[in-house]
């Protein structure tokens, strides 16, 4: 799955904003489409795992996505 | 009876043949933009006949029946083109095919009611006599005397022959004489009785007295009658002038209700559908009131006629006029896509509302933007023609003749126009835009193909199909495809319909060819990557729009063929290719088991549904390789995926009647028997084992398919058994992990209860079940095949039933209710004991993740971002990562809240609201149980709101978002402030609702099968102890302001909706009942009978 995709979470659609890796798990950077654009104010991030969507909810992971995060916005 | 009355009546006999005949006049070639103004007259006639019907049904016997005559035998004439013209308008409701209805209406034949005219014209020199003759008729007929002539006695036998009774006689108070003579009737009895009889009494009749009486009567009669005859020519001068009066107005309202139109369109709100409505509504307004005054004016006697004419003439003026048709031809379009608000706008612009007759100053401004909004319009909105729509494609005409129309005017003012400056720009605007060159090959193309389909040479889908062909081609020149790209798409997907717009366009085609083919492929590469993704992602939409597909609904399988021709030919226009690498994508490609079910046995199965049309199992066809597919993708349980196989080969054998080409076969052959492996390693003797055979128990042909409905019980019980063998094969294994878990005495109830629950939604996830199949589940001695195909064929056997295949989203909601219940009760017992706070956080902890987990798997990736949403997202994606960085703040990380607030200066408001820390308390537990109730991913609360700044707005500037009590919400594209946007607003505005409300409420608006359908909110007010229902966003408002706040979102959802047919009486009354009876927060779909009996019991 890449970026730039639409996908669909129990029949909300979300755009694919950014994907990245962290300790070999897939994460994506999620916006919600509010008709054809996609909504940042409600943005979040999801873990992928076996083609399913996962929230990111661990502690340690969240540090570790946050960081992620922070690294992603000073490079953008 | 009532002169004027009468009067009016008789005036209304006579308009009715000419509002008759108007219908008409008015028929011929109506367009889109006069259509309404047919119907507006129609509806006009219909209603004027009704009332008149009325005023006559209202007059005295004596009189009603000669009016009721002559209506009868008029409405009795027109009736039958009445109806014909009332059927034609039905016609053009349902189908909007203007073209159609003007053949319907030329189909019918005025009948020649002048000739045999039973309307005797009521003139004012004829009209005394005519009453005159009423009253004889009347008083002979109605009356019914029946008189014979011979036995009415003579005053010598009367006088003779009458005897009054002697006692009578004396009791009889008989008048003074005096008082006779004297005219003084005081002395006269109460009843009159002498006064009445002595007129008429032989006895009495040469009495002085009474032929002075006589006498008087007569003068005082023909005074009355002379008083009477003045009255009546005053009551009709002053009824005819009300009339005019009445025209007056109407005709003044229309320039009123033109300004209000303006007016409309100055505030016109793309993101407002108030805004539109109004403005539809008033355009209709404006449409009728010019119809009305029309009518009024034409049959208005002549005397007034050249003042009403003159004023209308004055008051509808031309500019008027052509603005009015821009306006109709808007409105027309708006109905047929009226929830798509920005075509209104986009129409709204194209509106030269207001170029003037004359050539003004801004004339050069305005000239440059038609034609600049003529060209994007002309290659732009064939995007917007729909192949199987034919509608589309007369849109798209209808614009393009009204440029020709406008452009014809612009040039005319030219020719006549004083030679200065502003007309040579102008004139110079011109030239250059038939100067471009691919405006001209746009235009002379589809003029062509105009040409073709308006003398019906071609089909409107052959015609769309040209038009559109011609803009793929020209974008694959645009884009740089390579030349085997551009030349397959020549072939394959244009080929037919440039045959069929005939051979002159041969040389058009060789011209591009020439011309433009080798200087693109000089310059462009091929990309592999980028036609191998294209390829995909097609192959993706097509399994998808598989999905939409219904047994009994052809066209949902025509636009699915429509779109799998797409694929095809963009296939084909590749095999064609010479350069290596694209034959390398291509082997790829079709070398992928799920790529060759995908295209090449849906290929091959499209020519059997081409010729046998039988739709329900082309659409059974379609799912078996859908279900294989996604089965194979996901890798899900490999006797599903078997079964899938063998029915996608058992159908192709049995309809193509040989073996799938392409080694399809053979491939799935080999994956059964790669699953067969792994189905020894993991054989289990308690699992029913589905051997080939047993996936071949239904021969579907040996059945009669009598009718559309039997077909699809048919197909309905088919699909049946094979749930039900899933289904006996999922309790199987069910109970039988249940056995070995519970045998394990050391097993915590609690730990034995969530294993049963997620075992229960991880089978029931992989195997496709539904909620309906558990709750048979949970009763095992529901489950019978009978019992499986009642189901099914009780829900409704018309309706698609996809939800056989789905995974319902509403059981999580049962299970999310039910893990509350169970925390509950656990919670009541564990009070008790030690160390509670850490054993609930123990469980809570585990039913959220197990929540979590079941919630994940309903995930995929369902398209490809458009364009220019896609560069929107790169503009924003610093905010993005800012609001994902709230979002994972709001968990309750406060280490992780401070870093990302210090180092990114994120909303610190919108983080400190989620900050409480502690997890324990009873506030934090209702959070996360909240959190049950919605994935935590998408938690609302972790806004971060700046007012405008929105990716729609970066896009669309002129897109304001509409603004209620200053919190902005987006309008959707359907038009409605969806009901999240009714969650956002009621927390955003009031603060006194908690978080774990704002989470429900937006929990349920995920939830809903359909968010127009809920009909309300419930909003409490603890002050004064009510509570109310609000149905609108307006009552919200008011319900918010007078300090109440939303204490049940979803009071009828989708299905409640669906089981009670919309009847808001009962939706009502559910409501009201569950407001009688019930103190708590929420009400599940079951329990909505049980309401509906409280509330009519009320």
């Amino acid at each position: 799955m890449v970026a730039n995709n639409i996908v669909e979470i129990e029949g909300v659609n979300y755009a694919v904003v950014e994907t990245f890796d962290i300790d070999n798990n897939k994460y994506a950077l999620i916006a919600p489409m509010e008709g054809e654009e996609p909504n940042i104010n409600k943005s979040s991030v999801i873990r992928l795992e076996d083609g399913f969507v996962y929230p990111v909810d661990q502690e340690e992971e969240k540090q570790k996505v946050a960081k992620k995060l922070n690294e992603l916005m000073n490079a953008n | 009876m009532n002169n004027s009355n009468i009067q009016k009546i008789s005036n209304d006999l006579r308009r009715l043949p000419v509002m008759y005949d108007n219908l008409f006049k008015n028929k011929e070639n109506l367009s889109l933009a006069t259509v309404y103004d047919y119907i507006n007259d129609f509806n006009n006639f219909i209603s004027f006949r009704d009332n008149l019907e009325s005023k006559i049904n209202s007059l005295s016997n004596d009189v009603r029946d000669e009016y009721k005559d002559q209506f009868n035998k008029l409405v009795d004439s027109y009736r039958q083109s009445i109806e014909a013209i009332n059927t034609a308008l039905n016609n053009y409701r349902k189908s909007l095919d203007v073209y159609k209805l003007n053949d319907e209406l030329n189909a019918i034949n005025k009948p020649s009611v002048e000739e045999e005219s039973p309307f005797i014209e009521i003139t004012p020199d004829n009209e005394e006599n005519m009453e005159d003759n009423n009253d004889y008729i009347n008083l002979f007929e109605d009356n019914d005397l029946d008189l014979d002539i011979d036995q009415i006695p003579t005053i010598s036998e009367f006088t003779n022959n009458y005897e009054m009774p002697l006692e009578e006689t004396l009791n009889k108070n008989v008048p003074n004489l005096e008082d006779v003579e004297s005219g003084d009737d005081s002395s006269t009895s109460d009843d009159d009785i002498f006064e009445e009889v002595d007129l008429d009494n032989p006895l009495e009749i040469d009495s002085p007295a009474n032929i002075q009486k006589i006498e008087d009567n007569t003068l005082k009669e023909e005074k009355e009658e002379e008083e009477e005859s003045k009255k009546e020519e005053n009551d009709l001068e002053e009824s005819n002038q009300t009339i005019v009066n009445n025209i007056k107005n109407d005709i003044n309202e229309i320039s009123n209700i033109y300004n209000k139109v303006m007016s409309d369109i100055d505030n016109f709100n793309t993101e407002s559908y108030d805004a539109t409505y109004t403005f539809y509504n008033d355009v209709l307004r404006l449409n009728y009131q010019i119809a009305k005054a029309k009518n009024e004016v034409n049959i208005i006697s002549d005397g007034y006629k050249p003042e009403l004419e003159s004023l209308l003439a004055e008051k509808y003026t031309k500019n008027m006029e052509l603005v009015v048709e821009d306006l109709n031809a808007i409105v027309s379009r708006y109905r047929e896509e009226y929830s798509n608000i920005s075509l209104l706008d986009y129409l709204l612009k194209n509106l030269d509302r207001r170029v003037e007759p004359s050539l003004s100053s801004s004339s050069y401004n305005k000239t440059e933007e038609i034609y600049k909004l003529f060209k994007k319009t002309l290659i732009d909105d064939i995007d917007k023609i729909d192949v199987i729509n034919e509608e589309t494609l007369i849109n798209y005409f209808d614009k393009y003749n009204k440029f020709l129309d406008k452009d014809k005017e612009i040039r005319n003012k030219l020719t006549s126009a004083p030679n200065n400056s502003e007309v040579e720009k102008i004139t110079e605007t011109i030239n250059k835009f038939w100067d471009d060159n691919e405006v001209i090959e746009y235009f002379n193309y589809i003029q062509e193909v105009y040409k073709e389909y308006s003398t019906k040479k071609i089909s409107s889908v052959e015609a769309s199909k040209a038009i559109k062909a011609l803009k793929t081609y020209k974008d694959a020149l645009i884009n740089g495809s390579d030349k085997a790209v551009t030349d397959g798409l020549l072939r394959n997907l244009n080929i037919e319909s440039w045959a069929i717009i005939g051979k002159k366009y041969e040389d058009f085609i060789k011209k591009f060819k020439k011309e433009e083919i080798v200087e693109v492929k000089e310059d462009k590469t091929i990309n592999p990557n980028e036609i191998e993704s294209r390829l995909i992602d097609i192959r993706n939409d097509i399994l998808s729009s598989i999905d939409k597909l219904a047994i009994i609904d052809s066209d949902a399988t025509n636009e699915f063929i429509a779109h799998f021709e797409e694929l095809d030919s963009y296939i084909k226009g590749l095999e064609t290719s010479n350069n290596e690498e694209v034959k390398d994508v291509i082997h790829r490609f079709f070398n992928d088991l799920i790529n060759k079910l995908t295209i090449r046995s849906i290929r091959d199965f499209n020519q059997y549904y081409a010729n046998t049309k039988d739709n329900a199992t082309y659409v059974n066809y379609l799912r078996s390789v859908a279900r294989l597919v996604k089965g194979i993708e996901h890798n899900l349980d490999y006797k599903n995926v078997k079964k899938d196989a063998y029915e996608v080969l058992n159908a192709y054998k049995k309809y193509i009647g040989k073996e799938p080409l392409f080694s399809v076969a053979g491939d799935l052959t080999d994956y059964v028997k790669n699953t067969e492996v792994k189905e020894q390693n993991t054989k289990d003797p308690n699992i029913v084992d589905l051997s080939e055979d047993d996936v071949r128990f239904v021969d579907t042909t040996s059945i009669p398919l009598v009718t559309e409905k039997e077909e699809v019980k048919y197909a309905i019980a088919e699909q049946a058994k094979v749930l039900y063998r899933r289904l006996m094969d999922f309790r199987l294994r069910y109970d039988k992990e249940l056995e070995e878990v519970s045998s394990k005495k050391t097993i915590d109830k609690n730990e034995f209860e969530l294993y049963k629950l997620s075992l229960l939604v991880d089978l029931k996830s992989s195997y496709n079940l539904n909620e309906q199949y558990l709750s048979l589940f949970e009763t095992p001695e529901k489950i019978t095949l009978d019992n499986y195909i009642k189901i099914q064929s009780d829900k409704s056997l018309l309706k698609e039933h996809s939800d056989l295949i789905d995974i319902d989203r509403k059981v999580y909601e049962v299970l999310g209710q039910r893990f509350k219940e169970e925390l509950k009760s656990q919670r009541k017992t564990e009070e008790a004991k030690e160390n509670k706070e850490e054993k609930d956080k123990s469980i809570l902890d585990r039913f959220v993740g197990k929540i979590n987990d079941i919630k994940s798997k309903v995930f995929k990736v369902v398209g490809e971002l458009p364009e220019k949403a896609r560069e929107a997202l790169k503009m924003k994606k610093k905010d993005a990562l800012r609001a994902a960085f709230v979002s994972l703040a709001s968990l309750g990380v406060v280490g992780f809240a401070d870093s990302v607030n210090t180092q990114n200066n994120v909303n610190a408001s919108a983080i400190e609201t989620n900050m409480d820390g502690d997890m324990l308390d009873d506030k934090a537990i209702e959070e996360v149980v909240s959190t049950v109730e919605e994935p935590s991913f998408t938690n609302p609360n972790t806004t971060m709101e700046e007012p405008g700044d929105t990716i729609e707005n970066a896009i669309e500037e002129e897109k304001d978002p509409v603004v209620i009590n200053g919190v902005e919400y987006q309008m959707e594209d359907d038009g409605l402030l969806g009901e999240i946007t009714i969650g956002d607003y009621v927390t955003k505005t009031n603060p006194k609702i908690s978080s774990s409300m704002y989470q429900e409420s937006t929990a349920h608006a995920y939830f809903d099968d359909e968010p127009s359908v809920v009909v309300g909110v419930v909003y409490a007010n603890h002050e004064n102890d009510t509570r109310v229902v609000a149905k609108t966003m307006e009552d919200c408002k008011k319900c918010l302001e007078h300090g109440g706040y939303p204490v049940m979102y979803k009071v009828v959802n989708a299905r409640v909706y669906e089981k009670y047919a919309g009847n808001i009486d009962d939706i009502n009354k559910i409501v009201e009942g569950y407001l009688a009876k019930e103190d708590v927060m929420e009400v599940s779909p079951d329990e909505v009978s049980e309401y509906l009996e409280v509330g009519r019991s009320l």
